[in-house]
């Protein structure tokens, strides 16, 4: 064990569910969790006593609403909530590395030593700056990220490698990743375990709590139109309807119709509804369009047709929706022949998998049939730098294949300018004000010169892992400035990383002496149990030894020694710990 | 078509401006830059890439190049480093918005290496001009496979980078029926004769 090398695990780190998996025994390994379940709840409960993870936070969510909370990555608003006794206030990072610590235990408890290294999976269409803070949320759990990749691109290499052997030559695989919170569409290409995207669109604000709401506010009207009372300001009966609602869609899954019961939902009244799969349908009949159009936009952007597609991989629970498959079956249905959506992968397990397979490429284990493989990953989305009259000028264009590096010979703006400043953007509006700000540094000390004389050179160089890094250099002077992109706007500084560490560390401790209560407790428990046994059998034996005096009170000196070192052999062990005192044997 | 137009008529005077530079032999700074750009974009897999109208025109590159372990060896002597290509790139104080511009530049020596810098491409990929769409492809799949940072050795992470870059470069380039034409054109006509075109001034 002490010789073992510490592996590098996967873990897919989703809206509402995380899966984490392992590269072992020459495959990848998806890990059950404590409860035996192999997707983990992605939400963080507290209460007057402890900080609950997993499982355990689910089930208290009903009786806890206010402090049971779950990482928003799509607005990142601060969590107010009550830990015991005192009110916290909670960044989306520290939450989310919350539930990383808690796939890291599972992992570990699994494989009985600690890890450190670890790939993990954002959507596709994270920005740089989100990708980055995915990185800080890794970190805070204690972990080294080797990489961050996308969620369809890990559910693609999963894909192929389940099919590696029956595959032959180039396929097109789209990947239609419909998650909880996140939804993304890509395209990738797979050739002999090179693994190449050609494009990712999505949007970050569609998913499976969207299809819920839907439900919940229906429900809402439906019971303030039938009971005229609004439970829409009311938080533990919002909770309760909206889990109902995601367990009434799930149901509608695989059945036409269910109801949904909630007895004294509000002010002592019920609720009792029947969902039919249209009405859900109906409802969201929107938003899966919406699903449709976004799939014809990453076609466009990989500049394929619907006839180049060879197979459509479901990645995601809320792909499971018959209406969303229906759609896509339908899109892809050409010429009369009706398109079959891979179905072999698990829509819940693809994403951790492929995340596993890309830590064994990294960290260089795994065997040849993993080392083979090779990922080619492209900009999600543009990076350029201001122009004159704040235009965004695009250097590196969305799904331009990483690493790369992109050159701009530019001028200044007005005679005798003196420095020049270089504003860093994300994004693809034509404007930069309406883009994401990344980071800016200044060059000085120009020689005065006429206006477009001066010539700089602008270089952005991104890596593989898509950290972007910003040289500027004046072409004849020689002076050369430097920046690596660590946007500082919206993303969590040095020392709030470093504060969220050690509160990392406290909130673990404290985990530690909750579960030390909890196991001395069941230990007590157990021993008083096991105590009440031994009682029980010692004075059956004893009882057996009196019975047998009353009925042989003639018996001679030799059974009498007998049966006495029987009482005591028989039941040694008891007879060592109770010290029964000796007995003196009289003659008549 | 006018898209077209407009990448040709931009690419005109950066040559031109190149060709001047190079016959004048100085190192004064030019005030030209160009003013328009099409931005290079991650070219569409095709089964297939377009026959070139003109078939004679590829017999002239029949030769042989050299196979991949050669040309790897071959880059990386060839390849000048950091410095220097710095030096280069003030020398001639053109503006580039893609590697393989960039990189042409730099190893533009003189009249008789400007075939050189076109047919780089096609050294980069260790294949031969008359290469068809699958040849590319196999081509740059076996070469990232090796280059990859991802992938490449430990003795080499720190270039690895740089030459995958290169790599998908001359293969987004030869993809592409249209940059290939431009490119391949662009080597038959300095083949034929050299440019005396003068350059024509612009500002930003």
């Amino acid at each position: 064990m002490a010789t073992k090398k510490v592996k590098a695990i996967g873990i897919d780190l989703g809206t509402s569910y995380s899966c984490v998996a392992v590269w072992q025994h020459n495959r990848i390994e998806v890990i059950s969790n404590d409860q035996g379940n192999c997707t983990t709840p992605s939400y963080v409960a507290f209460n007057d006593n402890q900080r609950l993870l997993g499982d355990s936070s689910m089930s208290q969510r009903s009786m806890n609403p206010q402090n049971t909370v779950v990482p928003d990555n799509r607005d990142k608003p601060m969590v107010t909530v009550t830990y015991k006794g005192e009110e916290k206030l909670l960044a989306p990072e520290e939450i989310s590395s919350m539930v990383l610590f808690k796939m890291k235990e599972v992992v570990e408890a699994h494989l009985g030593h600690f890890v450190k290294d670890a790939v993990i999976t954002v959507p596709a269409y994270f920005s740089n700056a989100q990708r980055q803070a995915t990185k800080d949320v890794g970190k805070i759990a204690g972990l080294n990220v080797l990489r961050i990749i996308s969620e369809p691109t890990a559910a693609a290499i999963a894909y192929g490698l389940d099919r590696k052997g029956l595959r032959v030559g180039e396929q097109n695989v789209l990947v239609f990743d419909l998650g909880g919170g996140t939804f993304d569409v890509s395209l990738v290409t797979i050739y002999e375990g090179m693994f190449k995207v050609k494009a990712s669109v999505g949007d970050t604000h569609l998913g499976g709590v969207d299809f819920d709401n839907k439900l919940v506010n229906h429900l809402v009207n439906v019971f303030r139109e039938k009971h005229k009372k609004d439970i829409s300001g009311n938080a533990e009966a919002l909770v309760r309807l909206r889990s109902a609602c995601e367990k009434a869609k799930r149901i509608l899954s695989s059945t036409a119709q269910t109801t949904i019961e909630l007895d004294c939902l509000y002010e002592g009244v019920d609720l009792y509804a029947t969902v039919t799969r249209a009405l859900f349908e109906e409802l969201n009949k929107d938003l899966f369009m919406k699903c449709m159009e976004t799939v014809e936009k990453c076609l466009l952007e990989a500049r394929s047709d619907k006839i180049q597609v060879h197979e459509i991989v479901l990645v995601g629970g809320s792909t499971r929706i018959p209406k969303v498959q229906q759609l896509l079956k339908d899109m892809f249905s050409l010429n009369g022949t009706t398109k079959e959506l891979c179905k072999g992968i698990n829509p819940d397990e693809a994403v951790a998998y492929g995340a596993a397979v890309q830590a064994a490429i990294l960290s260089g284990e795994g065997d040849k049939k993993v080392e083979e493989l090779l990922l080619l990953d492209v900009m999600p989305i543009s990076i350029g730098f201001e122009g004159a009259g704040g235009v965004m000028s695009v250097l590196i264009p969305k799904n331009t294949a990483i690493p790369t590096k992109k050159e701009r010979v530019c001028s200044i703006f007005y005679d005798n300018q003196k420095s020049l400043t270089v504003k860093v953007f994300e994004g693809e509006q034509v404007k930069t004000k309406d883009n994401f700000f990344l980071g800016k540094f200044i060059l000085y000390r120009f020689d005065p010169l006429p206006k477009g004389v001066s010539q700089i050179s602008v270089i952005f160089d991104v890596d593989a892992d898509g950290i972007v890094e910003v040289t500027a250099e004046d072409q004849a002077k020689g002076l050369k400035k430097k920046i690596t992109i660590n946007s500082k706007h919206g993303r969590l500084s040095p020392e709030e990383i470093r504060r969220m560490v050690r509160d990392s560390k406290r909130y673990k401790a404290e985990d530690e002496v909750a579960k030390k209560k909890v196991k001395a407790k069941n230990t007590l428990e157990n021993y008083a149990y096991e105590m009440r046994e031994r009682a029980k059998k010692i004075e059956e034996a004893v009882e057996e030894t009196i019975e047998w005096l009353e009925c042989n009170q003639l018996a001679e000196i030799e059974e009498f020694d007998c049966k006495k070192q029987e009482l005591g052999r028989g039941k040694g062990h008891f007879i060592t710990k109770i010290h029964l005192p000796r007995q003196r044997i009289k003659f008549f | 078509m006018c898209k077209r137009l407009v990448f040709h008529l931009n690419t005109n005077p950066n040559r031109a401006q190149s060709q001047k530079h190079s016959y004048g032999g100085t190192h004064t700074f030019s005030p030209f830059s160009l003013s328009l750009f099409i931005y290079e974009t991650q070219s569409s897999s095709k089964s297939k890439a377009s026959n070139n109208n003109d078939v004679s025109y590829h017999n002239m590159f029949t030769a042989h190049f050299p196979t991949f372990t050669a040309t790897l060896s071959g880059k990386r002597v060839s390849s000048p480093p950091r410095q220097v290509r710095f030096r280069l790139t003030v020398s001639f104080a053109i503006a580039t918005c893609t590697e393989e511009q960039r990189h042409k530049t730099a190893s533009y020596l003189g009249p008789h290496h400007g075939m050189a810098s076109c047919a780089m491409l096609y050294e980069i990929l260790g294949i031969r001009a008359a290469a068809s769409g699958m040849e590319i492809k196999a081509a740059y799949r076996w070469l990232a496979r090796m280059c990859h940072p991802d992938v490449a050795p430990m003795e080499r992470k720190e270039s690895s980078a740089s030459e995958f870059m290169k790599i998908h470069v001359a293969y987004c380039t030869l993809l592409d029926p249209e940059k290939r034409a431009s490119s391949d054109r662009s080597l038959f006509r300095r083949h034929q004769r050299p440019l005396t075109t003068t350059s024509s001034g612009g500002s930003s």
